[in-house]
């Protein structure tokens, strides 16, 4: 176990066994630090996404370089990277844990995925912490290979990270409507299409506004709810006619929404072993 | 980042946000269907009033009325029925109203002014319309606004 500052980079981890219902309802995060043998010279960088990380196991066996697992609120690097949710920090400190902690092993190179490297502006051949920086694929599985010493070539660009907000963006307002659906539907249809509509809606809005919103999600959350509730209140008043205590109650519950969507789009804490 | 939701929490944090927003937009739905009464658009202006439209009733009053391009409508005819069904109120700058003692309004509608006739609708210069009222004891005297001006009709001499 290696410290730096308050933040405690857990290595020699096992790579995390695959369930169908991880991630349903948001983001699956694993436990951050180092997994794999760190007897291992190969490193490669990677998120807290626990189905990524639970194909490793199963499609390779045993694996020739260890995994450096940054904290991405268990969403996957496209989506981790598009709400800038990796932290420079996070991988100073794994680069540091690695150089002073590898049984005598030197470790000359690191690759990471191209998305990584994007947003922190890393080309190819940079030096992090002595670490050569190799900018390899968006694949873990292909990323592991590139580090084994397999030719892979790094595909096209990726999506440019607004679209890929705005995807992730829908697929957590996917699992939230899963599990609002039936708190929704016990009121009535009616109840449920709204709740649907507004969720969406948020989603949609807290994904084109994420970088420029102040704060972190929950604040952007607040935001946007606050600015869609209005909005949905107003429209309510001059276009339905409905009563102001009507209105207002929408827009409270737009609110509501819209905070916990922007609290969820941030990612979650993994459990962390004892 | 710091204020992160843990993961174990998420499900039950959830699913009490989500009871609290659908209870909230189930309010909302609840409340609007208790709209006030809109003077301009109620069949019943008088909030003293009770008549219902599309329902049966004792009693009625059939109004025989003409509007004119530029004069002041007529009342041509009030009738008593044995039952009727009111005349819903509409949108429109036209008026009727029962009248009792001291002028209070005992029941009122609006209705289109708007001299068309026709299909497809051509515009006239005159045109009659009949209303039906709610018969109530206490009226004295129906009451017609038009842009064009107003009419009375005394029912009791």
């Amino acid at each position: 176990m290696n410290s730096r500052n308050d933040h405690i980079i857990e290595q020699n981890l096992e790579f995390p066994t695959r369930n169908i219902l991880s991630g349903i309802f948001g983001p699956a995060p694993v436990q951050t630090g180092i997994y794999g043998d760190l007897s291992l010279p190969g490193y490669v960088v990677w998120v807290n996404h626990k189905p990524s990380l639970a194909q490793v196991p199963v499609q390779l066996g045993q694996t020739s370089v260890n995994v450096m697992a940054l904290d991405g609120g268990g969403f996957s690097v496209g989506s981790a990277t598009a709400l800038n949710l990796i932290k420079m920090d996070d991988l100073l400190g794994m680069c540091r844990a690695v150089t002073s902690n590898n049984n005598g092993l030197p470790v000359n190179e690191i690759w990471i995925p191209q998305m990584i490297c994007n947003q922190f502006h890393l080309a190819e051949g940079d030096m992090i912490e002595g670490i050569k920086v190799r900018l390899g694929c968006n694949n873990l599985i292909q990323l592991i290979h590139q580090a084994s010493g397999s030719e892979f070539k790094v595909g096209n660009d990726p999506l440019p990270p607004w679209i890929r907000r705005i995807i992730t963006s829908l697929g957590v307002s996917t699992g939230q409507f899963l599990l609002f659906l039936i708190p929704l539907f016990i009121f009535g249809w009616t109840t449920l299409l709204i709740g649907v509509f507004t969720i969406a809606f948020l989603a949609i809005l807290l994904a084109i506004f994420w970088k420029i919103l102040p704060g972190n999600g929950w604040l952007r959350g607040l935001v946007c709810g606050i600015v869609a509730g209005s909005g949905i209140a107003v429209f309510l008043l001059t276009g339905l006619a409905w009563t102001l205590t009507s209105a207002l109650l929408l827009g409270a519950a737009a609110i509501i929404i819209g905070t916990w969507m922007g609290g969820i789009l941030m990612g979650f804490r993994p459990i962390q072993n004892s | 980042m710091k204020g992160r939701l843990g993961i174990q929490f998420h499900i039950a944090i959830g699913l009490l946000v989500a009871l609290l927003a659908a209870f909230l937009i189930n309010a909302g739905i609840t409340t609007s269907q208790e709209l006030p009464i809109d003077p301009q658009k109620s069949p019943t202006q008088n909030p003293m009033n009770t008549f219902e439209p599309y329902r049966t009733l004792p009693g009625g009053l059939l109004v025989k009325i003409k509007l004119y391009r530029s004069l002041p409508p007529e009342i041509l005819a009030v009738n008593t029925l044995q039952e009727s069904r009111l005349t819903p109120g509409f949108d429109g700058d036209g008026k009727i109203e029962i009248l009792g003692r001291d002028a209070q309004i005992l029941y009122s509608i609006n209705f289109s002014t708007e001299l068309l006739k026709g299909e497809p609708p051509l515009p006239v210069d005159e045109l009659s319309m009949l209303l039906i009222l709610p018969l109530i004891d206490q009226a004295q005297r129906i009451h017609v606004i038009t842009p064009e001006g107003e009419t009375y009709f005394e029912l009791k001499e």
